[in-house]
């Protein structure tokens, strides 16, 4: 009792341990990750918030299912990021209906994080030149493996190492993936600001 | 947020009326040490083919009596021990890349260090003879 008035103290790694003798702790986890799981899911899904709520449950019981096969040595989001990642893509299979392209919706976080990276001023672009959903429109328009890297580092702001263990790839394929992207999404950005 | 709520609740409640349980830590170390003998088997019976193969190329009599050795269409190639190397490595990297920590690995990375390990199995194996008994073995 007294270490479930410690609980926010506690790391991943004590409450899955924690969870393993008592499945109330695994509500704390639950709650822990599930806006942020749910929040991906939405996206990784198109943007469809029916399904996110039922593939979210199967993760979270899933991740239960296997925690003892947990890697210590892994961070515990980026174990959690990966089941959701690919019971997402198991789901949409299931019912044939893969998106083309993810959900990007041009929140404060995307803008921030793309204004850092790419040294772009996304904001002045988009007031003077081109709209919000133009930007999406250009991220979208990215092939998949882009866009898996792109989503996972400026939406859900994973660092390359978490992107390389969420996604099953090695780091540098990551970094390659990654710089691929900024140079396309930096080029349509200049081709759209050209036309308009 | 209320949605948000229920979820964690209801999946708590799922776990408990379904009595949903994590699976016992020796079932994933079983999976886990069975794969690897069955990887390590695989990988020894990989070099007792090469150590054939190099046997029968470089050593056995009747292959080295044959005209037309390096044209590839010798019926005494050992066609057998050739198709069995190769597909033994390509069950030993398909296996690999199921592991756990294969994907922090290149691909490039991954195939050199497996024909690396077959090929110093591959050199024991030859070394103590097995090539040669194997190949008597087989042999009419």
């Amino acid at each position: 009792m007294e270490e479930k008035n410690n609980i926010s103290e506690k790391n991943d790694q004590e409450l899955v341990k924690l969870a393993l003798g008592n499945q109330e702790y695994y509500g704390y986890l639950i709650q822990r990750y599930q806006d942020k799981l749910k929040r991906y899911i939405t996206r990784l899904s198109g943007g469809r918030q029916e399904d996110a709520n039922d593939i979210l449950q199967d993760v979270f019981i899933k991740v239960y299912k296997n925690l003892n096969d947990f890697d210590l040595d892994l961070k515990f989001s980026s174990w959690i990021y990966r089941i959701a990642h690919n019971e997402t893509i198991t789901f949409l299979r299931k019912i044939n209906r893969r998106p083309t392209t993810y959900n990007f919706e041009l929140d404060a976080v995307l803008v921030k994080n793309l204004k850092a990276e790419l040294n772009v001023d996304v904001e002045k672009e988009i007031d003077q030149k081109i709209m919000a959903e133009d930007v999406s429109k250009i991220i979208s328009s990215l092939d998949k493996k882009y866009q898996d890297v792109l989503l996972l580092r400026y939406m859900e702001d994973k660092d390359y190492s978490e992107i390389s263990d969420i996604l099953k790839k090695p780091p540098g394929t990551v970094a390659t993936l990654l710089r691929q992207a900024k140079d396309q999404f930096k080029k349509e950005i200049a081709k759209n600001s050209h036309f308009s | 947020m209320e949605e948000e709520k229920n979820i964690a609740e209801e999946t708590l409640k799922k776990i408990k009326e379904d009595n949903i349980r994590p699976y016992p830590k020796w079932c994933f170390a079983c999976k886990n040490y069975s794969f690897w003998i069955l990887f390590f088997i695989s990988a020894f019976l990989s070099a007792l083919s090469t150590s054939v193969l190099v046997h029968v190329v470089f050593e056995d009599e009747l292959y080295a009596e044959a005209d037309d050795i390096f044209q590839g269409t010798s019926p005494y190639f050992p066609y057998f021990w050739l198709a069995s190397v190769v597909l033994f490595i390509l069950f030993l990297y398909v296996a690999f890349t199921k592991t756990k920590n294969s994907y922090k690995f290149e691909t490039w990375f991954v195939a050199t260090a497996l024909i690396l390990l077959i090929l110093i199995l591959a050199a024991l194996c030859w070394q103590i003879g097995l090539g040669i008994v194997v190949h008597q073995i087989f042999s009419p």
